[in-house]
């Protein structure tokens, strides 16, 4: 046997294979920001913001506080994959900024308990050491339950505090508050410094009737009057949309009159996490004599947790089991099914797909969906509501009825928050660019002045002078790559596989093997093509036959011309371009062409 | 090496090829013949004729939004109604478009008299170029505008024959086949959108395009109201309708307040106005450009499909701005933001369109600074959610003030909500309604409509691509054949036009989840041993310079599973599918163990 090639067939060098036919079909890469390569300076005394991720998206939130070498962690949330990452499980804020100084972090404060706030905790609290995770009660149960889910990770540290509560930690004094009418979950954390407070909100929603602010609101902001706030981190979510959200008062009144008008089944899917609507119609269905069937395990896991820790109390004869659901006339049944999130919330899509052991959807079923759409998903509700209404059920949906109140506070309450902690420094998070942006031109408007608005990107280091005299944002960024849960593999250099993924995707794979006598400079057989997700392989013969011979002669060429010389990347580089211009010509795609060349 | 020495023979393929270019949205690039062989099986000719009564097939359309395709059959004529095509989503990666299933039509080519289209948007005319050859290159039946854009379209393909376009006006009756067809117009986006008429024995078969009402406040204007008098002394067997948006409640927004929004804004803006439309929305823009040039600015249209258009539109005279009022991209810097409309593509976030590439400070003239205005007047199509809120972040990254439909009345649909509909269907006034253009659940919703309407519930037909929908006994009587038209859908997938894909696609799913993994093994045939360590490629599974172990150990395990079955096997010969399989399933299940991934392990085993 010949001399054995160097090992390259596992290099991810990209083997000119792409962009030399003009019209590329990825992307241009981004431009690379130069100064966001360098190492961030240390923060000395001042007060730094550190925008670690969540704020060019929706989800993944978490943003930092360090001063005076204590280091706050608000949120470790995680994002769900779209389209841009096939494959993978979640996205993650990118970490390393922290890792480097995890001796300092005091805190990680999980602000309400969405997986966009707590479901990283799992994958990086392991790396800040023994850290503490404060939290109100809910969330702190549903963190408990989230770890147990990863038996070979060591308990949390979890500290339940509630609103109205002040803690210190490391030398700063920290305030609890709540200013969510509706998430017995939500809180927003106050820490002192000696130029003035730093405010995280959390997810705000305003208690309000037709655009009034109610009393037990007021009292909350009471706490504001007399502290001088250098800094406010707020959620900019929903402030493009007008006027105040829908209350959650509106929205059971609408529950109430579908759950007593409704002849036949009615199935809920909303959001395991949204407790207080859950237990609402619970109440509901329990006053009308209905009975209660919970389909689906987060859905089971909240009332299970409400139950433990006896929020509620509801008579258990009322719940009744799945398969128990045909003892009973149809209309005397309330069915609980998780999310119609389509994809991570999985119960009612299989109930939908008729799949399901005990829900089978049936002519004269109303299902509820009673939350909003995740960006992203649409079409996966889209389709949702489809196999619905085709297995006969009537869909009410969101958009047709007013049975959805969003977690996020809409711009005139925003509005009223701003004037109430009249902030001297503001810096819009959890969103998109654009809702960042839209918040920080309310902020403007209610007088805040343009150079005390921050609009951060992910990774964004913001600092304070140690006297709050002024803000700015540093030319360096902290590492912000995503950080891609993939299967076992959680890391941030996963960039060249997505983008491998992507090409598979669309165009498929061309794998050609040949073996080639050296000392003749001829293949010793046919080449073989492997080939998925390309074309349709059996009625192309004729494109691998001339496949088949433009390898061969290229290699052959190629051989002859080399002689002793042969270099084996050389012509692997050459087999790639003659085969994918003429597959480009032939078919207009073009799949990812890995040849293997084995010398003899 | 490799230049055009070689000639590579046309593909032939049983009569049934055909020569054209297929456009994939890029200029000036080599176009190669498509490969036409779109349907795996003959079985349609068992399915039984209508013999008397009216056939009703929706070809496309009724699963989803796209691929608009209907076919009427009486027994003497086939009259197909639109032919349009869908774009891919995320379910058929790399897929350019979807059609319509036409097997059905083609194996009756005979009996088809003619195309008649409603309107000119690619959900109705898209698939066109691909599907003429095959139903025999029937005479195809519009109105102006809509005939000047289907035969601009073909010239994107100019190995295909000439179409035979007969241009017909609203107020036509002409008689197709043995039957009279008569039109009417219908209010869209687009100018020239109509509906059909055909006058059968039993009553008329009418489709009514993609259509929404001109109104004030709910109150539907006198030009539609004489429009539809039409319909005052018409029987009307059967009616086939727009859902879309009849899932909403109430009215529509009335174009005329989207035009009044927005000449507000052009009014009142001081910098730059940067307009991002579908170039589908042809009658706002028109009305929206002459407001502009009232106002005193110079119009830049940026983006290959509305220049076309608008080059169309300028042509038939239909658009009344002077020549003078246009300016170029280069000949922006002569006048002042505040005299500036720009017009561009890409209000969807398309990748490479106008607006995207400014959004990414990627346009060469395009150059979004702080003061422009950014409108986005069009709606947000389902699956492009991600994709606008990028173009937002982009556009407001770099200082653009952004008004968009949620925020403001710069949108209005094209199609009608629940009453508008209700309001249509009451004046048709039909026997039988087919709700058509939509998901299932929009059917449904449109169905309640026509309950609502009048129509009684048994006679409504919530249709699937491909049903078979007769209307017997003297037009009394629908029933729904059990078999069905083909309906599988018809990819165009680079140059290859087929509905044998699925396999191709079902792979492309997989190597987009977990990617691939090739091992290549060479045996030596006389002694059952592996020459060299097995080599291993792999492609978007996991990042291998940082997985050195697992590929270590993959080789060893691969090299463990093939010498056993090599050697047991070996003086007899060797099996090499037994083998392949045998790795197959030991490399899969240590990388699942190992990474919890699922890649596409493939073996290639030499045996020298």
């Amino acid at each position: 046997m010949a001399i054995p090639y160097p090992k390259k067939s596992f290099d991810h060098k990209r083997e000119g294979s792409r962009g030399h036919f003009g019209h590329g079909r990825q992307p241009r890469p981004p431009q690379e920001d130069r100064q966001s390569k360098l190492p961030v300076p240390p923060a000395l005394n001042n007060i730094r913001i550190i925008t670690l991720a969540g704020v060019e998206e929706i989800g993944r939130n978490m943003t930092v506080l360090e001063h005076n070498d204590d280091i706050f962690v608000f949120d470790a949330g995680f994002s769900s994959k779209d389209e841009t990452t096939p494959g993978v499980d979640y996205i993650l804020p990118n970490t390393k900024y922290l890792e480097e100084r995890a001796q300092n972090i005091r805190a990680v404060f999980a602000m309400h308990s969405h997986t966009d706030h707590i479901g990283a905790l799992p994958f990086i609290m392991p790396m800040f050491g023994k850290v503490p995770v404060f939290a109100r009660l809910i969330t702190a149960v549903l963190i408990k339950k989230q770890q147990e889910t990863f038996p070979k990770l060591q308990g949390l540290d979890i500290r339940v505090i509630e609103k109205n509560q002040s803690v210190t930690i490391g030398s700063h004094t920290v305030h609890f508050f709540a200013v969510n009418s509706h998430l017995p979950d939500g809180m927003g954390v106050r820490i002192e410094t000696e130029s003035g407070d730093i405010v995280h909100t959390g997810i705000l929603r305003l208690h309000h009737e037709n655009g009034t602010i109610l009393p037990d609101t007021e009292a909350e902001f009471k706490a504001f009057e007399n502290n001088k706030v250098l800094c406010l981190l707020a959620d900019s979510t929903n402030t493009e949309k007008p006027g105040f959200a829908t209350t959650e008062k509106e929205v059971m009144q609408n529950i109430d009159a579908i759950i007593e008008n409704t002849k036949g089944r009615i199935i809920f899917g909303a959001f395991p996490a949204q407790i207080t609507r859950l237990l609402h119609i619970i109440d509901k269905a329990v006053s009308l004599n209905k009975k209660i069937v919970t389909e689906g395990r987060s859905m089971k896991r909240n009332i299970e947790i409400v139950e433990q820790l006896s929020m509620h109390k509801h008579d258990t004869s009322h719940f009744i089991r799945p398969e128990d659901m045909h003892l009973y006339p149809s209309n005397e049944i309330v069915i609980l099914a998780t999310g119609p999130e389509g994809d991570e919330y999985a119960e009612l899509e299989r109930a939908a797909d008729g799949l399901h052991r005990h829900i089978i959807i049936e002519e004269g079923d109303t299902v509820v969906l009673s939350s909003s759409t995740i960006s992203g998903y649409e079409r996966n509700i889209q389709k949702l509501k489809d196999i619905l209404s085709r297995e006969g059920a009537r869909i009410i949906h969101y958009t047709t009825s007013d049975i959805n109140a969003s977690s996020h506070a809409h711009r005139d309450e925003v509005a009223y928050m701003i004037r109430k902690i009249a902030p001297q420094y503001m810096i819009p998070i959890s969103g998109c660019h654009y809702m960042l942006t839209v918040l920080g031109e309310l902020a403007r408007t209610l007088g805040i002045s343009e150079s005390h608005i921050v609009i951060p990107q992910n990774g964004s280091v913001i600092d304070m002078t140690p006297d709050g005299s002024s803000i700015r944002m540093l030319r360096e960024k902290a590492p912000n790559t995503k950080v891609l849960v993939d299967g076992m593999s959680v890391s941030d250099v996963q960039e060249v596989v997505i983008k491998d993924r992507q090409a598979l995707a669309n165009d498929g794979m061309f794998v050609i093997v040949s073996v080639l006598d050296t000392a003749r400079g001829q293949l010793r057989k046919s080449p073989d093509i492997i080939s998925r997700g390309f074309v349709y392989l059996k009625e192309s013969q004729e494109l691998l036959r001339e496949s088949r011979e433009i390898i061969k002669k290229t290699i052959e060429t190629h051989a002859l011309k080399g002689g002793a010389a042969l270099d084996v990347d050389d012509l692997k580089q050459e087999v790639v371009e003659s085969i994918s211009k003429y597959l480009l010509q032939k078919t207009q795609k073009r799949p990812v062409v890995i040849p293997v060349i084995l010398t003899l | 090496m490799q230049k055009q020495s070689q000639p590579f023979p046309k593909r032939q393929r049983g009569g049934n090829s055909y020569s054209h270019s297929v456009s994939s949205g890029y200029k000036g690039n080599p176009k190669p013949s498509p490969i036409y062989n779109p349907f795996k099986e003959k079985v349609t000719l068992n399915i039984p004729e209508i013999r008397d009564g009216v056939r009703i097939i929706p070809l496309g359309g009724v699963e989803g939004i796209g691929s608009n395709m209907t076919a009427i059959e009486t027994k003497e004529d086939i009259f197909i109604i639109d032919a349009g095509f869908s774009f891919k989503d995320e379910s058929a990666p790399g897929v350019d478009y979807i059609l319509p299933n036409t097997k059905y039509l083609e194996e009756r080519k005979h009996k088809i008299r003619g195309l008649l289209i409603t309107h000119g948007h690619l959900d109705h005319i898209g698939a066109i170029p691909y599907i003429m050859q095959g139903l025999g290159n029937p005479p195809i039946y519009t109105r102006l505008f809509t005939a000047v854009f289907i035969k601009k379209r073909q010239e994107e393909f100019p190995q295909l024959p000439a179409l035979d376009i007969r241009v017909v006006e609203k107020t036509d009756t002409i008689t197709i086949g043995s039957l009279q067809v008569s039109f009417f117009a219908v209010t869209h986006t687009v100018p020239d959108a109509m509906g059909i008429i055909i006058h059968t024995p039993y009553g008329a078969i009418v489709h009514s395009g993609d259509n929404k009402l001109e109104h004030e406040n709910g109150i539907v204007v006198d030009t539609e109201k004489k429009e539809y008098e039409k319909f005052k002394n018409l029987s009307v067997l059967c009616l086939m309708s727009d859902s879309t948006n009849t899932e909403r409640p109430g009215f529509s927004v009335p174009e005329s307040l989207v035009i009044k929004t927005i000449t507000t804004i052009i009014h009142n803006t001081r910098g730059r106005i940067i307009l991002g439309a579908f170039a589908s929305q042809l009658e706002r823009l028109m009305t929206i450009l002459e407001v502009a040039v009232a106002s005193g600015r110079m119009i830049i249209i940026d983006g290959r499909s509305l220049k076309s258009n608008f080059e169309i539109v300028h042509q038939l005279g239909m658009l009344k701005i002077p020549r003078e009022s246009m300016a170029t991209m280069e000949e922006m810097h002569r006048y002042p933001p505040e005299r500036l409309l720009i017009l561009a593509t890409g209000a969807q976030g398309d990748q490479y369109a106008s607006l995207m590439r400014a959004a990414n400070a990627t346009h060469r003239n395009l150059k979004i600074i702080k003061g422009d205005t950014v409108v986005l007047s069009s709606s947000i199509i389902p699956g492009n959610e991600k994709s606008v809120q990028k173009l937002k972040d982009g556009l407001s990254k770099r200082g653009a003030k952004i008004i968009h439909y949620q925020t403001s009345d710069v949108h209005s649909s094209g199609h009608a909500n629940g009453d508008e509909m209700q309001w249509i269907i009451s004046q048709i006034k039909p026997k039988f309604f087919i709700p058509e253009h939509g998901y299932h659940y929009m059917l449904v919703a449109n169905g309640e409509v026509a309950i609502r309407a009048g129509v009684e519930r048994s006679n409504v037909i919530i249709p699937d691509n491909g049903m078979i929908i007769d209307i017997v006994e003297n037009g009394t009587k629908i029933v729904i054949q059990k078999e069905k038209a083909p309906s599988a859908k018809v990819m165009v997938d680079g140059t290859s036009v087929s509905d044998v894909q699925d396999v191709v696609i079902k792979d492309r799913q997989m190597l987009a989840e977990d990617g691939m993994f090739v091992i290549v093994a060479v045996v030596d045939g006389a002694t059952g041993q592996l020459r060299k360590s097995p080599d291993i490629i792999s492609r978007g599974f996991v990042y291998l310079k940082e997985s050195q172990e697992l590929l270590r150990h993959a080789r060893t395990i691969i090299k463990k599973t093939i010498e056993d079955v090599t050697t047991k096997q070996h003086p007899n010969g060797i099996d090499v599918d037994y083998l392949k399989q045998t790795v197959t399933d030991t490399v899969t299940r240590f990388l699942l163990q190992k990474t919890a991934k699922r890649p596409v392990v493939i073996p290639v085993i030499l045996s020298l």
